[in-house]
């Protein structure tokens, strides 16, 4: 498999997903800390570390930078990693560019031969962490009507199946009518109807709380990846790092509140 | 006391002439920098109003493990760096400057690295380094010749991917150490290696004796000015290993943006380059120096 644990979405966004999978959230509902020092996460950072034993990862996956895992799994260096539409989109694009037919070929049954599914459930249920695309209107705004109007033209269902085609499946809509509007082009295929239905189990930063400054700090801050790196890294024991994560979160919560 | 007219109109004109100078001055490194020390007091966060809070983030970056670590790192990786320009622009120089035939072709061609782009170099290194036979250059050669049967993960270890940045940056720059100190050689009068000779000193007495010495300024020069441009780069780490594994990577550069544009804690990203100042005030007085020295 490949799994990094480094400083992109491919690292903070999977380890979410898996912590609230686990029921390991940081926050409360109220947005407050609660605490990382839970069995749950303990049992998160396990699985997490114990991926890097034993050869079960490719050994420098931890420096992978943003493509690391794309380009691994496409150069048939791995069988498994977290980021299906990017993937999928760059093995459609391999086929259309093929060279010759031989070529065409070779790329069109890579491209049958791989299978997009979402993550694994957890004791806690199946919850994959994802941004929430949102818009706002200033306050000073000086003709908030024409920006709610632009809004409105952005949310809509011709304007929501554009930004699904141009994202080739990295956004997936939320809205009814986007849903609606966008329900042919999730049905190319089984793996385009898992990045539809994916939204499904979308959980933000900072669940089961609101997103608040503080939570989006923790992960901006890379302390959820950089605590499992202690332990594949500098041999910490889970605990230890566990400690580690609480101090640094407790100390972010403390400068910005909940 | 009034000055004389003349003297008066010359200070004018002179102002004038100097204004734009004066103007670029405060707008591009002055204003800047203040700016740069205020923020550092402030508790600014992107998108809400600056608060004064006097040394607190200093006092938060000093017991910051991460930080700790940081310092470590920015010093591993400059003097591993600088060791290995000298060392290796030193060679350039003394097989060039022994060469006659195809010198400036010789020169033109070890000057590609500086010329290159250095993101295409960081990712060149990360894949000559990768751990996959087929895809990383060094394990395909080592397997091809029978040297090892597994390929080594180069970038896997803390000192790998440390040892794999350092090579980056010091293959980038080694050119720039090479055609000084060619230049250098080269102003070296003929005369101090005939009168070595005639005294019975060998290569490595003309070397240590004539051309050591003579190298002295153009090699503090290029060794200052290197040690600047290296403890503040941010391209090789950032996309070579983006500070990883872990934080074994993690110098002054990618920590600061780290903490400046993703966490967008200006004030504390602020603060952690302003602890590079001092260093940088002595290196960049020191090439002053040498440089007025020199002009003497």
């Amino acid at each position: 498999m490949g799994q990094s644990w480094n400083r992109t979405a491919d690292g903070y966004g999977v380890m979410q997903g898996l912590m609230y999978s686990y029921g390991a959230a940081w926050a409360g509902k109220d947005g407050k800390y609660r605490s990382i020092k839970t069995p749950a996460m303990q049992k998160v950072m396990r699985w997490a570390t114990d991926i890097y034993k034993e050869g079960i990862q490719p050994a420098d996956t931890l420096t992978w930078t943003g493509s690391g895992n794309n380009e691994n799994f496409i150069a048939h260096n791995i069988a498994q990693t977290s980021n299906g539409p990017s993937i999928t989109f760059a093995m459609e694009n391999a086929v259309a560019k093929a060279t010759d037919a031989a070529d065409r070929k070779k790329k069109e049954e890579a491209l049958a031969n791989h299978v997009a599914l979402p993550h694994p459930a957890g004791p806690e249920g199946r919850r994959m962490w994802a941004i929430a695309m949102s818009f706002g209107v200033f306050k000073n705004s000086k003709d908030p009507e024409a920006a709610m109007s632009l809004v409105a033209h952005l949310l809509s269902p011709e304007e929501t199946l554009g930004v699904m085609k141009d994202s080739y499946g990295q956004f997936a809509p939320v809205l009814d009518k986007g849903r609606a509007a966008s329900k042919d082009y999730f049905n190319k295929n089984d793996n385009y109807r898992t990045f539809g239905k994916a939204a499904e189990w979308f959980v933000p930063t900072g669940w089961p709380g609101p997103i608040t400054a503080a939570a989006a700090e923790v992960q901006a801050s890379n302390v959820l990846t950089d605590a499992p790196a202690k332990v594949i890294v500098d041999k910490w024991s889970v605990d230890q790092a566990i400690e580690w994560e609480d101090k640094k979160i407790k100390e972010i919560y403390s400068t910005l509140g909940a | 006391m009034r000055l004389p007219r003349a003297l008066r109109r010359d200070t004018g004109a002179a102002f004038v002439f100097l204004l734009p100078l004066l103007v670029l001055v405060i707008g591009l490194i002055a204003y800047p920098f203040a700016r740069a020390i205020w923020l550092s007091l402030t508790d600014k966060l992107v998108g809400y109003p600056e608060r004064f809070v006097g040394l607190r983030n200093y006092a938060y970056v000093l017991d910051d493990d991460t930080f700790h670590e940081v310092v470590k790192n920015t010093l591993v990786f400059t003097v591993g760096s600088l060791v290995l320009k000298v060392l290796t622009g030193l060679a350039m120089a003394l097989v060039l400057n022994g060469v006659w035939r195809g010198r400036n072709f010789f020169r033109g061609l070890f000057l590609l690295p500086w010329i290159t782009s250095t993101v295409v170099i960081a990712l060149t290194w990360r894949w000559m380094f990768d751990a996959f036979p087929g895809r990383g250059f060094f394990n395909s050669v080592l397997i091809d010749t029978g040297l090892i049967s597994h390929p080594i993960a180069f970038m896997a270890t803390p000192a790998g991917a440390m040892g794999a940045v350092i090579v980056a940056n010091w293959w980038r720059a080694f050119p720039f150490f090479g055609v000084s100190y060619l230049a250098g050689m080269q102003a070296i009068p003929r005369e101090l290696y005939d009168a070595a000779s005639v005294d019975g000193a060998g290569a490595w007495h003309r070397f240590r004796h004539v051309t050591l010495p003579g190298l002295r300024h153009v090699m503090i020069v290029t060794i200052v000015l290197s040690f600047i441009l290296t403890i503040n780069d941010f391209n090789i780490v950032y996309v070579m290993t983006r500070g990883g594994p872990g934080t074994a990577t993690q110098v002054f550069a990618t920590y600061s943006y780290e903490v400046a544009f993703n966490q967008l804690r200006w004030g504390r990203g602020v603060t952690i380059s302003i602890f590079l100042v001092p260093a940088l005030i002595v290196a960049i007085a020191l090439v002053s120096r040498y440089l007025l020295k020199e002009r003497e």
